[in-house]
């Protein structure tokens, strides 16, 4: 069952076209990895896929509704979670508050500033610390965001998203500008998430998208050159020559 | 144990202000006393805004004067019950709050301050020119103070020092209250909306909406404040919904803290004693409000309360001075 489908999707940021026609359906239950040199359209793709972005053509539909029209709140609530390619926190609140945010906009988005129940309470709590424990930041739970190192606000920051409980988990380049030790780490926790979790994901570190992913699409230019399983794109043509240049 | 003593370091502020409210009448007249807990209402509930969500609303008179004017009319022409007045002017303040709020609220940063600004100016307008039932630009005189009717006894707030307790009393419902909402979820995610914006709408939380809700609640707890002060002085001067009084708040604000729940009593306190000791003596002493916020900017942009984080920091520092340091401390 196709989870998310794009159906002809542009996004023209005035003379350029970022997203170029692109259709797209995501497998309910897969990984689905989207690769391509810089400035391919990737990152763009996913703003209008989260609604950051808005397309100048095309639609979106998440689990056979058509959201092309909807809010950015609202898509996530549908239940789209994201992690961002440039780390994007509260640098402020501690790592604890950072995800219960998201756990707590999972039950109760509404703006009504009633009180929430003890045992809803404790439930979030133990939620928190569960994804905590899953990237490997239950032991900073107590920190202030930004007192952590690049490596650790990077993994906080797909915790956020996982906080959020998805139906579909959209990670940009998660592993953005980690150490070799860091992203060893990052590529354990996205390899554990592929089991449990529909995954869209954007990553550069084509080893780690070769081993987890069940599909692979390419992008070059803002379209969508290539689509299939790894061992199939690997050895297709036209992504060697998007990637290595015509010889 | 460690929960417990957490506890009891939370308490220390508000045994702290209770200190303050019992002292405050022996160092100064009762009027001006009053008038800074009146003003640390207002200071706490427009860091609502500014602290906790990020929203610098430069209209809060529009809300304080908004309850000043309703109370006063409310006592004036009705011989209202006090608590009554209060309520209904809390009320008008958040329903004024709710509309200028829903317009101003979907513009963001410079236009947001200058559209809550305009609004301000608007309503000292139309204040000024309805000058028969508002008195215009006199004021509103003759607000009385009926006693606080509460069936099994009536509380005569007509004596200053019983209408301070009065003031004094509902300050600090209202800072508890206030510090029940920024403490909750829906205090949590303001500071989400403060601290990024565009994350927090990518969590599902509708940030527009949840600013509101800001709006409304901080501008009826400035209407409620705003009444009290008409009651205080027995009129409704039209300085109460002038920008300038929206300036004033900005001031002690920032001079107290935004960054603590507490500093903006602190900005308040500070700002009225000023305001009613040095003025007498020298009437230039807004000068001297403007070298204070000067300093604070430069210095100590966390306001008063980190002046004294600064000096507790020290103060550690020195009473560890020649033991071992393992690791690197904190500053």
């Amino acid at each position: 069952m196709a989870i998310l489908r794009t159906e002809n999707l542009t996004v023209r940021f005035g003379a350029l076209t970022a997203v170029d026609r692109v259709t797209l359906e995501i497998q309910a239950g897969t990984v689905h990895s989207i690769i391509g040199p810089n400035g391919a359209g990737k990152t763009t793709l996913f703003n209008c896929i989260t609604g950051e972005v808005r397309p100048a053509s095309g639609r979106v539909f998440f689990l056979d509704r058509d959201i092309t029209g909807l809010t950015v709140y609202q898509r996530a609530q549908l239940g789209i979670g994201r992690s961002f390619q440039r780390t994007n926190i509260f640098p402020n609140l501690t790592v604890f508050e950072n995800v219960w945010l998201a756990a707590f906009a999972r039950i109760r988005p509404s703006s009504f500033p009633g009180p929430v129940p003890r045992h809803r309470l404790s439930e979030l709590k133990d939620r928190v610390y569960e994804v905590l424990g899953e990237v490997g930041l239950a032991d900073r739970a107590g920190y202030r965001a930004a007192e952590l190192s690049h490596g650790d606000q990077r993994l906080l920051e797909v915790a956020i998203a996982l906080g959020l409980s998805p139906k579909l988990l959209m990670l940009d380049e998660p592993t953005a500008g980690l150490s070799p030790e860091e992203t060893r780490l990052m590529m354990g926790v996205i390899k554990q998430l592929a089991r449990r979790y529909t995954i869209l994901l954007i990553e550069h570190k084509i080893h780690l998208v070769m081993e987890v992913s069940e599909t692979i699409s390419v992008m070059h230019f803002g379209r969508l050159i290539a689509q299939g399983p790894p061992e199939e794109i690997q050895k297709n043509p036209a992504v060697q020559e998007a990637y290595l240049g015509r010889r | 144990m460690a929960r417990f003593r957490q506890r009891l370091a939370g308490l220390i502020p508000w045994a702290a202000l209770l200190v303050a409210i019992l002292v405050l009448p022996d160092l100064t007249r009762p009027t001006v006393a009053t008038e800074v807990w009146v003003f640390a209402i207002l200071a706490l509930a427009f860091n609502l805004l500014l602290g906790y969500t990020g929203l610098l609303s430069f209209g809060q008179a529009t809300f304080f004067g908004t309850g000043a004017y309703t109370a006063g009319l409310l006592l004036i022409h009705q011989r209202a019950h006090p608590l009554a007045a209060l309520a209904v002017a809390a009320l008008a303040g958040g329903l004024v709050a709710a509309v200028i709020g829903y317009l101003c609220i979907r513009r963001i940063g410079l236009y947001f301050i200058m559209l809550t600004f305009a609004f301000n100016l608007m309503a000292y307008f139309i204040v000024y020119q309805a000058s028969s039932i508002t008195g215009g630009v006199d004021g509103l005189p003759g607000v009385p103070r009926p006693p606080v009717d509460l069936y099994v006894l009536a509380w005569d707030i007509r004596p200053g020092i019983a209408y301070y307790l009065f003031v004094g009393l509902i300050f600090l419902l209202c800072a508890m209250t206030l510090k029940k909402v920024v403490d909750s979820p829906f205090g949590l995610v303001l500071q989400a909306i403060r601290e990024n914006e565009a994350r927090a709408a990518a969590l599902g939380y509708n940030t527009a909406a949840f600013k509101r809700v800001a709006f409304i609640i901080s501008g009826a707890f400035s209407g409620l404040a705003g009444a009290l002060y008409g009651m205080l002085f027995g009129i409704v001067p039209i300085d109460t919904i002038y920008w300038v009084t929206s300036g004033n708040v900005v001031f002690m604000t920032l001079i107290g803290g935004t960054t603590s729940f507490f500093g903006p009593i602190v900005g308040a306190i500070f700002f009225i004693w000023l305001a009613e000791t040095v003025s007498v003596r020298w009437e230039r002493w807004p000068l001297i409000v403007g070298l204070v916020f000067v300093f604070v900017i430069f210095f100590f942009r966390g306001g008063f309360v980190e002046v004294w984080h600064r000096a507790y920091g020290l103060l550690v520092r020195l009473s560890q001075r020649g033991q071992p340091k393992y690791g690197h401390s904190k500053d």
